[in-house]
């Protein structure tokens, strides 16, 4: 049997080291943001209550999907395919509901605030880091759904639904600091 | 279920940092406290969603060393900015 570097598969460390890459440029991007917004006292608050509440249901929807994820990886493993593959759907779903609530987001801040990517300093920044991840969410769903179906029929192991997980998770963990970071920080009280 | 307790203590945090974000708290004291917060609901999702807590420590040592390493870096950057409003000539 060959050897396993690190003790693990060799799709999941593909994975990890992917999502470590991705990871050096979330944070550089989420620091520069930061410093950005600390540095600007005039940086704008255009979040209010109903774009707080909703990013927050956002999130709920991604700590969800989180959860879907995992239970699917351990139905995987636990050898219930038909399982797994419902997880797995129901994952890709609340991508599909983060997006769409995103857009909502999005169209109100370019309607009635007024806010474009080139409009202000604030604008390339906003839409630049939450694009970036609203694009992760969306190839996340293409993967998600076409590893549930490759499931459903019988094909893919364990270890290629973890892979899966751990890619979403990661879409998951950024928002973790883009919520706070970038809404929070900028409630208009 | 374990997952179903991580999945409530991640929501749970969310709804302290929403319920800080009106509390009126300095802006550096905010971002130490939203740090805090994310660091720690980022430990909860690698450790038990994404299962680093059963992988072998060289993994987790290889993979977050460097990664950490290259943020403190980053974050050595960070206290000039609460300066950067001084430092304009306007």
């Amino acid at each position: 049997m060959t050897p396993r570097p690190f003790g693990i598969a060799s799709r999941p460390l593909g994975m990890w080291l992917f999502v470590v890459s991705d990871a050096l440029t979330f944070s550089t991007l989420l620091i520069c943001y930061t410093y950005l917004r600390i540095g600007n006292p005039d940086w704008p608050t255009p979040f209010g209550w109903s774009s707080i509440l909703q990013a927050s249901l956002m999130t709920l929807v991604l700590v969800t999907s989180s959860l879907t994820m995992a239970l699917g990886v351990k139905a995987m493993r636990d050898g219930s395919r038909p399982n797994a593959a419902r997880y797995l759907f129901a994952t890709a779903a609340c991508g599909v509901t983060f997006i769409v609530l995103h857009a909502n987001e999005w169209l109100h801040l370019i309607r009635e605030e007024k806010l474009t990517i080139s409009a202000s300093l604030f604008g390339a920044t906003f839409f630049t880091l939450t694009g970036l991840h609203m694009a992760h969410v969306a190839i996340g769903v293409i993967y998600l759904s076409a590893v549930a179906l490759r499931v459903n029929g019988g094909g893919l192991n364990a270890d290629d639904v973890e892979t899966s997980g751990l890619y979403w998770h990661f879409v998951d963990l950024v928002w973790m600091f883009i919520f706070p970071l970038v809404y929070l920080m900028s409630v208009k009280l | 279920m374990t997952y179903f307790r991580i999945w409530a203590a991640l929501t749970a945090l969310t709804a302290i940092e929403v319920a800080l974000a009106y509390q009126k708290l300095g802006v550096a004291l905010f971002l130490i406290v939203l740090l805090g917060l994310s660091i720690g609901k980022a430990a909860m999702i690698i450790a038990w969603f994404m299962h680093l807590r059963h992988a072998p420590r060289s993994l987790a040592l290889a993979l977050f060393v460097p990664l950490i390493t290259f943020i403190l870096c980053l974050f050595g950057l960070l206290p000039d900015s609460f300066r950067m409003d001084e430092l304009r000539t306007h």
